[in-house]
């Protein structure tokens, strides 16, 4: 129970943010819209071609769509003129709308740009006195107007006392609240304009979702409609099965033209189709490059790609819009490509007009490979010799000796225990230690990446002799263990799909119960022997659906019938899905991981949420990523190899003129501050005091931690895991990356200005430079040192001369050496990878 | 007209805001010497300037904007950013010059309300007059909520026909023989003949919902509380020979929930959804008592047969009973695990039946809130209490499809008539021998205690239009 609490906690956290971001629907009004162009279209085509009008209600939208030379195109549909042949049946109005009138046939002539295109109509039911119907037309007004929001009354407790269903999800529960709860509070039968539930989004009387519906709105029309019918409930009534949304393929549009207007259809269970774009909600993935008014009219804001999210009671539907322009004077030049890669970029960034910064210098290229690769910065004498070599392919040497060297196993073991959840907490001592080890011989060996994930979710036995069966040990119950899986290797976040429908995802609840049933027999039992708990399937056990109370059998995306025995492991029918050629998560998930490991920024992002509603911000990128990992056989290696070699990794982190506002399109490498782990191993290096960490033996880097609570941590002890927790070192207990901080924060800046960590190690007289200084070397040595260790360089002429000159003038050269060495700590070039 | 206010020494001139919160204290000083012949002068100049000009009104006209558009995050129950203007003292500390600047600032972080339209250019006009006309609070006690001050005009004419059926929520019967029935309206009490269900006569001028008529002792007048949801509540005391307003009491921005005679009809006790329960002299209308222990809407008030203890149900799921004369707080119930919709004392005065959103009717001592008995655990609602029959029994509707009434000394069903789901509404006349209760779709049904489990009568308790 408290589980599930927890859960829906997440997704009212969730939905609050979301809220907080979408606020209310766009008016059209507020949007900065540029007349559209029409120009000469080649020819133009009219969405739907025919169409029926089946109740009293229904209304059309039409999209009209101009296509001209160069293959581009433009939504004519606002600046068309509708044409009905028979006035009497149906008449248009503004945005290219079509009422219907009376019963009968007619059509309707679309004219723009000089062509013309006919549909025909036919109006039924026009005189029916059909009522509203609540699930379909009075529930989606709300939805649209925000109210079952998740962060508003859709919340699990409802906002003010009153609580609405997430997004209609259970029109039951929302009519009795609606119609009955407190005597009928919130509707008022004998003035309908003026029930609580309408006057408070119209901002009438106090509401502190202010205001989210006018009085003009159709939705305020719909829901004064369905009152004056008595509120009638209908929750029998034939079913919505789909819905469609029109543009459905992805589309570019260029400057002048950025507006697109949207057409959504719901498909019922008897086959009727309607046209409801005016009661579906319209998101944007990013508001920057999108936005979209309250009628379905999408925005381009800039130069980039948004996805539009149409959301129907539980149904989500999106398509990718591209918004590019000339930019003047840009002339276009890159770097040759060095790979697939470097091609796919260069084209996205060339649609964009983001042109790349040029290439890194050697010496931040070994800096940035050797932290993301180990962990760890150059030694001075590595340095030296990659700053001295002259061999063409020293950059690809380079890889390869980092690929096959000891940190670079132990480093990305480290990742890889974030998210397994490697913790002393969990899994217990042992269990860390045997796990951590399992994982540094899968990355050293460079086991394919399929039969690591086959290891894991089928170990069986013994947490001590089966080291992978500590994964079982990593969730309170098999649930949770289902939502790790989900989210580590299909990128999906199916825990809110646990309560109700996910809803940013077509996941259902039906699909959750349908994985979780997978796992569901799966036992563990502690033995006698300290730390050892047993893993074992069971034979029977079935999970039942927590609405009807049946027994839900296993279930994947995309298998209708999964051939499984009664006697067999259902793991393995999940697994053998998993890691099959074909599906379509399995090796994305993972390249797409690898690639924000090394650049910083998933190709979606965040790297572990894949969705339609969360485009890529390079699609054929990250295909081609997944194809090359699939075709060398899930060669982890291969494609970290790939990605460090690409010009794109290698890109300067310095903007030019033209790529200054690029976040997302990987025109330059973007900097990231060093994590806790890199930096105290950093630090640790600089000034010649490692810290050494109780529990592991001596010299085991931070960045080879197998978990941050092997020991209890000691507060007094300096540099121990308090300076590690304020650099944002996770404790696992999630298995999302993103329990790692890389935000700044005062109590960083504090331990770097003079925290006890830094001050023991530049006031230790054993440190490298009061050595250096005692040894009677030169400031010039000194202060060279300093800067090969650091940055990877040598200093230039300006900062060599600064800092000998004031080390050599000082009274107290100790003293004045400590300062230059905190100084350089403290400058990006060092504190960042970049 | 604006010497005779002067001199009844009510209209203060607003003080620029004071750096520290002004208590009531300092208003009784202030008021006094700092409105000598200054403010008198000042008056006098306002007045006279703006005599052509029809002065704007504090309490008719800026308080209900203030109540509407900036209450609920700016009131008791939320302060944000630490700013009330839910009285006049708690707005003169913001300052109107602050106010009149978050109306009209083209500052996106400032303006308020936040994430809605501007204030209309008409509204704001009118706090500029008011602040030309010298800033003039024209109701009596600074302190008193924005609620309170509004003044409440006659309600609007129910409606000739009813177009839909609405629920009845109240339901009394007048006189002891059963036979005349006072039931909720729109805007109105209706009374019907028990006997034919026939319309006998309609009450106007009253609240938009009526959530509970109360009867004084001797038939004269009724307690009716009621309101508009979100908008307004208030207690409205009626005259029943010619349904004349008697007096308004307990006004607040929603709905008043029960208003209770005590047995000698000398005092009045109300509740509502503002949380507070308050005893009114029923000679006076002067307020004797208030109680504020509630954190949610008080929904129901009962009185003890010597009218020395209220008993209250509230939303918060708790029941408290208190003494009236101490004014304390005698118990607090806390066994009910929902709103608790109505309480009621027993015969003896000692116990307490409850009942609440959770379907539970529980039994329990006043004294020290032990539970003696849970009466009933069922899946719905019960939402109202009376006694009928028998003084040892509790008769309950609400969310099942009956009326059942339970001898509270060992829980058995003394009897059980046949209603449809969703009643609201119940009321025992004074002989105890007829029963009537009023559903969510309008409808009435009469039973009597002889006659078990059928309806005797059954009629729609509305003007409808007839179809």
């Amino acid at each position: 129970m408290s589980v599930i609490k927890v859960a829906c906690v997440l997704v009212w956290l969730l939905g609050s943010f979301v809220a907080l971001a979408e606020k209310s629907q766009h008016e059209e009004a507020d949007l900065p819209i540029v007349p559209i162009e029409v120009g000469a279209p080649l020819r133009i085509d009219v969405s739907p071609k025919t169409f029926t009008f089946t109740g009293p209600r229904d209304r059309l939208q039409l999209v009209v769509t101009g296509y001209y030379a160069n293959d581009e195109v433009a939504d004519l549909t606002r600046a068309t003129k509708v044409t009905i042949a028979d006035g009497s049946i149906a008449e248009s109005i503004e945005r290219s709308i079509i009422l219907p009138r009376k019963n009968g046939t007619t059509s309707a002539t679309i004219s723009v740009g000089g062509h013309q295109a006919t549909i025909d109509l036919q109006i039924l039911n026009r005189q029916s006195t059909e009522p509203v119907s609540f699930r379909y037309e009075a529930l989606p007004s709300l939805s649209k107007a925000g109210c079952s929001g998740g962060g508003c009354h859709g919340a699990p407790h409802g906002k003010g006392e009153f609580r609405l269903s997430l997004w209609g999800f259970d029109p039951a529960l929302d009519s009795e609240t609606l119609i009955a709860e407190e005597f009928g509070r919130r509707v008022n039968f004998i003035e309908p304009e003026k029930s609580l539930f309408l006057a408070k989004p119209r901002n009438e009387v106090a509401h502190e979702g202010g205001l989210r519906l006018r009085e003009s709105d159709l939705e305020h029309q719909t829901l004064v409609q369905w009152i004056e019918s008595g509120c009638h409930v209908d929750l029998h009534q034939k079913r919505c099965v789909d819905i469609a949304l029109t543009p459905g393929e992805g589309l570019t549009l260029k400057r002048p033209h950025h507006t697109q207007q949207l057409r959504v259809e719901a498909t019922f269970e008897d086959g009727t189709v309607k046209d409801i774009t005016h009661l579906c909600a319209y998101e944007s993935s990013d508001e920057k490059v999108l936005r979209i008014s309250r009628h379905g009219l999408a925005v381009g804001m800039g130069r980039g790609e948004a996805a539009v999210i149409v959301r129907y009671l539980e149904y989500i539907e999106s398509t990718i819009l591209t918004f590019v322009e000339e930019v003047p004077d840009l002339e276009w030049q890159t770097s040759p490509p060095q790979s697939y890669i470097d091609e796919h970029v260069y084209a996205k960034l060339e649609k964009f007009k983001y042109l790349p910064s040029e290439l890194c210098s050697d010496s931040e290229f070994l800096r940035r490979v050797s932290l993301d690769l180990t962990g760890l910065l150059p030694t001075p004498e590595a340095v030296e010799t990659f700053l001295n070599s002259d061999s063409a392919d020293k950059r690809e040497q380079l890889v390869e000796d980092l690929l096959a060297s000891e940190p670079f196993h132990l480093y990305w073991t480290q990742k890889w225990g974030d998210i397994l959840k490697l913790s002393a907490r969990q899994m217990g001592h042992s269990g860390v230690v045997k796990f951590h080890r399992w994982i540094r011989d899968s990355v050293a060996e460079n086991q394919p990446y399929d039969e690591f994930a086959k290891e894991i979710l089928l170990a069986t036995g013994s947490n001590l002799i089966t080291p992978t069966s500590n994964f079982y040990r990593s969730g309170s119950d098999t649930s949770d263990i289902m939502e790790s899986t989900a989210q580590l290797f299909l990128g999906t976040r199916i825990g809110c799909a646990k309560c109700h429908n996910h809803p940013y995802e077509p996941w259902t609840q039906d699909n959750y119960y349908g994985l979780s049933a997978f796992f569901n027999r799966i036992e563990t039992r502690k033995t006698g022997r300290k730390g050892e708990v047993v893993v074992w399937m069971n034979d029977e056990g079935d999970i039942r659906h927590p609405a009807t109370d049946e027994i839900v059998e296993p279930w994947v995306p995309g298998i209708d019938q999964m051939d499984l025995s009664a006697d067999t492991d259902r793991r393995a029918a999940f697994v053998e899905w998993l890691t099959a050629d074909t599906n379509p998560f399995f090796a994305k998930v993972e390249v797409n991981r690898i690639w924000s490991q090394l650049m910083g920024r998933g190709i979606v992002e965040p790297f572990d949420d894949l969705r339609d509603t969360n485009p890529a911000a390079n699609q054929p990128l990250l295909d081609a990523l997944t194809e090359d990992f699939i075709a060398h056989s899930f060669d982890r290696k291969h494609i970290i190899r790939t990605i460090v070699n690409s010009r794109t990794y290698q890109a300067s982190s310095r903007t030019n003129e033209w790529n200054e506002t690029d976040t997302r399109y990987f025109s330059r490498y973007y900097p990231r501050r060093l994590s806790a782990e890199q930096l105290i191993d950093a630090l640790g290096d600089l000034t010649a005091i490692r810290e050494s960490f109780s529990s592991v033996p001596p010299g085991v880097r931070a960045t080879q931690l197998p978990a941050p609570d092997l020991a209890k941590h000691d507060r007094n002890k300096i540099g121990d895991i308090e300076f590690l927790k304020v650099f944002g070192m996770p404790e696992r207990q999630t298995v999302c990356e993103c329990e790692r901080g890389d935000d700044s924060s005062l109590g960083q800046a504090l331990e770097l200005f003079n925290g006890t960590t830094l001050h023991g190690m530049l006031s230790d007289t054993n440190n490298r430079f009061h050595k250096a200084l005692s040894e009677g070397r030169t400031a010039k040595d000194i202060v060279t040192d300093l800067y090969i260790r650091a940055f990877s360089r040598n200093p230039d002429a300006q900062e060599l001369e600064i800092s000998t000159g004031y080390l050599e003038t000082a009274e107290d050269k100790a003293k004045a050496l400590e300062d230059l060495v905190w100084a350089v700590i403290n400058r990006d070039e060092f504190l960042f990878q970049h | 007209m604006a010497n005779s206010e002067f001199k009844e020494g009510r209209r203060l001139v607003a003080q620029q805001p004071s750096p520290k919160p002004i208590g009531r204290a300092s208003w009784a000083t202030r008021r006094r010497p700092s409105l000598g012949l200054v403010t008198a002068l000042l008056c006098l100049i306002t007045s006279f300037t703006f005599a052509e000009e029809a002065p704007v009104s504090f309490k008719a006209d800026l308080a209900p904007i203030l109540l509407n558009q900036c209450q609920s995050c700016h009131g008791p129950k939320k302060a944000k950013g630490g700013y009330r203007v839910d009285t006049f003292e708690h707005a003169i500390e913001v300052g109107f010059d602050e106010l009149h600047y978050r109306m009209t600032t083209d500052d996106e972080d400032d303006i308020m309300p936040p994430d809605a339209d501007r204030i209309p250019a008409e509204q704001i006009a009118l706090f500029e007059k008011w602040q030309q006309q010298g800033q003039i609070y024209d109701a009596q006690d600074p302190t008193a909520s924005l609620a309170e001050i509004i003044p409440r005009r006659r309600h609007p004419d129910p409606p000739k026909v009813y177009p839909r059926a609405i629920p009845i929520t109240a339901l009394a019967f007048r006189g002891d023989d059963g036979s005349s029935l006072l039931a909720s309206g729109y805007h109105e009490i209706t009374e019907w003949s028990t006997v034919d269900g026939t319309l006998k006569r309609r009450i106007k001028n009253l609240p938009e919902r009526i959530q509970s008529i109360d009867i004084a002792p001797g038939g004269k007048r009724i307690a009716v509380a009621g309101g508009s949801p979100a908008r307004y509540g208030e207690v409205r005391i009626v005259d029943l020979s010619d349904g004349s307003l008697v007096e308004i009491l307990h006004k607040s921005d929603d709905l008043c929930l029960s208003a209770k005679y005590n047995p000698a009809g000398t005092q009045l006790a109300t509740c509502g959804t503002d949380g507070t329960v308050r005893i009114y002299d029923t000679s006076t209308w002067l307020e004797v008592a208030a109680f504020a222990n509630h954190s949610n809407w008080v929904n129901d008030v009962a009185w003890n047969a010597d009218g020395t203890r209220i008993v209250t149900g509230s939303r918060d799921k708790t029941a408290k009973v208190f003494d009236i004369d101490t004014g304390k707080r005698i118990s607090s119930y806390n066994a009910h695990d929902g709103s608790v919709y109505a309480v009621m004392f027993d015969n003896t005065g000692d116990h307490v039946y409850s009942a609440s959103a959770d379907g539970k009717l529980l039994y329990w001592r006043a004294e020290q809130a032990h539970t003696v008995r849970e009466l009933i655990s069922q899946e719905m609602p019960i939402y109202r209490l009376a006694t009928a029959d028998q003084p040892e029994t509790v008769t309950i509707a609400g969310g099942m499809p009956s009326v059942r009434t339970i001898d509270f000394r060992d829980g058995t069903t003394q009897a059980e008539y046949t209603s449809e789901v969703g009643q609201l509404a119940l009321a025992v006349s004074g002989d105890k021998k007829t029963i009537a209760v009023g559903d969510s779709s309008g409808l009435v049904r009469v039973f009597q205690v002889t006659s078990k489990e059928r309806a005797t009568q059954r009629f729609l308790a509305l003007p409808l239009v007839k179809n």
